[in-house]
């Protein structure tokens, strides 16, 4: 455990240290404030007093505020992810640092994993940022907690998912462009397996409308939790990162 | 101690190394010498772990790499050809963080790295970023953290390659003073490093043991002995008596103040070669060496 800390230490120090946090961190703010600003101008535009009041009646900060503000969020961190997971193995490739890691005392899962939580915890330092905006409406107006908060871990289960993509990705090339696109590319291919949900009878549809991860988000967003949702993200992030694990290992046996 | 029985390793249908069977002793320097793409890398990267090998078996001080790989690591010591560091760290910082991933407490961290950085001339360095070093300084660093943790197996991949000249006499005086504490192998083409370091010679080409032996039995297979030209600035005939006298040495010629002397054993030549002029004050103004046997063997192996 101690060595995993050592390599999720040195995750944030390397971001920190170079000018990737100076461009990625205000890249994101940018995003993030641009879309709430864009959703908040849309709400105030709803609330305007010579709207009609059927309309207004019916407005809810959460549902019409927040809930699309936290679709625009999840596809802010579907282009920032990539960028950040891409250099945690294909950097050390590229340096010839990884022939150094592999040859230390170090398990293939712990050298998985320090480098998997680095990322995650980065993710979700982002991430916690953006809390920054449901507070901005806390204080000027009543917004429903719970369902902010199960939206929240719905995007906390989604990054383990995502980030666990971008890492196993990076284990493959030492390209961090290519890694990058490796994450692109799985994110691409479940919104065509959905597209097939569409075009796709019975029983099909139902099981390829499950592969776009993204949807899932859909019933925390309404502050639903369902098992089933958790599972799935569960299931396919670990399956990503015994993928990972098994790539490692085939450093350490025949 | 390093054994390595019946390995081979295939690049794809590429048949890198060949039924390798190696046992270094321990506490002995061994020299890996051979051509490019001979397989030297390769078998370096295996007994680091990096590579798994086709088949084979590798034991580091009797234990087995593929049955045991995190204790046979905590053993072993990897300097690679190229310094690869993280260019964003400093010297120091970067020594404490190996030292972290090969499970050292602060304490002994602390202590061993103080300790190296004396050892390997880093001290007026090791406050500055890695990606600020001279190529040279940064291999320094890479041998630093190959012998941080108490590594009883060293590996050096072209240790001095990129060390001014006297980077690579402290380096090699270094080397040579790990000598008896740990296992050392190391691959290099300077064969006059090799021949003046190792006490142990691997000589593989074209992924196959040609020779291995204690160095001075691999370097008589060239069926050379080394020669050299002892140039005084004058000469009287009394040392020369003295001189043939020298033992591991055998007097072939005299030119004006030029002698040609062949040398059976380095070892004892020359330290009595010195002690004589130092004692006698005899007006030495160069010593030139002839062809090196392990060249000769070298050459020899190469063109055949």
């Amino acid at each position: 455990m101690k060595k995993i800390w050592v390599l999720i230490l040195r995750e944030w120090k390397n971001f920190f240290h170079t000018p990737f946090a100076v461009i990625i961190i205000p890249l994101y703010l940018i995003l993030c404030g641009t879309y709430f600003y864009a959703r908040l101008d849309q709400y105030m535009n709803m609330t305007n007093p010579n709207e009609t009041v059927q309309k207004i009646a019916g407005l809810n900060v959460t549902i019409h505020l927040l809930t699309p503000f936290s679709k625009d969020l999840i596809n802010v961190l579907t282009f920032i992810i990539p960028l950040l997971t891409m250099r945690s193995f294909s950097e050390e490739k590229k340096m010839g640092t990884y022939d150094l890691l592999v040859s230390y005392p170090l398990r293939p899962g712990e050298i998985l994993l320090g480098k998997y939580l680095g990322s995650v915890s980065l993710v979700l330092f982002l991430l916690g940022i953006s809390f920054i905006f449901p507070a901005v409406i806390f204080w000027k107006g009543e917004p429903y907690l719970p369902q902010i908060l199960s939206t929240y871990l719905g995007y906390v289960l989604f990054i383990f998912f995502y980030v666990a993509v971008g890492v196993v990705g990076s284990l493959f090339t030492e390209n961090q462009i290519v890694a990058a696109i490796i994450s692109y590319g799985v994110f691409f291919a479940a919104i065509v397996i959905q597209w097939l949900a569409y075009i796709s009878g019975a029983p099909w549809d139902r099981i390829f409308s499950n592969f776009l991860l993204v949807a899932h988000l859909d019933s925390f967003r309404s502050g639903l939790i369902f098992v089933g949702d958790i599972t799935a993200y569960l299931c396919v992030t670990s399956l990503f990162l015994l993928w990972g694990y098994l790539k490692l290992k085939q450093h350490f046996s025949q | 101690m390093i054994q390595i029985q019946n390995l081979n390793h295939h690049y794809g249908r590429f048949h890198a190394l060949r039924n390798i069977n190696i046992t270094i002793p321990q506490g002995s320097i061994a020299g890996f010498i051979g051509p490019n793409g001979a397989g030297k890398s390769t078998l370096l990267k295996i007994l680091a772990g990096f590579l798994t090998p086709s088949s084979g078996e590798v034991f580091i001080d009797d234990i087995s790499l593929s049955q045991h790989p995190i204790e046979a690591r905590k053993k072993i010591g990897y300097m690679p050809e190229t310094p690869y560091l993280y260019r964003e760290m400093r010297v120091s910082e970067y020594l404490d963080f190996i030292g972290s991933l090969k499970g050292l407490s602060a304490s002994v961290r602390k202590k061993e790295k103080e300790n190296l950085i004396v050892k390997c001339g880093l001290e007026k360095i090791h406050r500055k970023l890695i990606g600020k070093l001279s190529k040279g300084n940064r291999q320094r660093v890479t041998l630093a953290q190959a012998l941080l943790g108490n590594s009883t197996v060293i590996l050096l991949d072209e240790p001095t390659s990129a060390m001014d000249p006297a980077q690579v006499i402290e380096i090699r005086n270094f080397i040579k003073s790990l000598k008896g504490s740990a296992t050392v192998l190391m691959s290099s083409h300077i064969l006059s490093e090799v021949s003046q370091i190792c006490d142990y010679i691997i000589f593989i080409r074209d992924g196959q043991i040609q020779h291995q032996g204690a160095t001075q039995s691999v370097a008589e297979l060239s069926g050379k002995t080394s020669e050299v030209r002892v140039c005084f600035s004058n000469m009287e005939e009394s040392w020369i008596d003295l001189l043939k006298a020298l033992p591991g040495g055998e007097f072939l010629e005299r030119t004006g103040c030029v002698l040609r002397m062949r040398i059976h054993d380095e070892n004892s030549f020359f330290p009595c070669l010195f002690q004589l002029i130092v004692e006698k004050r005899l007006p030495l103004r160069e010593i030139v060496s002839g062809e090196n046997q392990l060249e000769a063997l070298f050459q020899s192996e190469v063109r055949s």
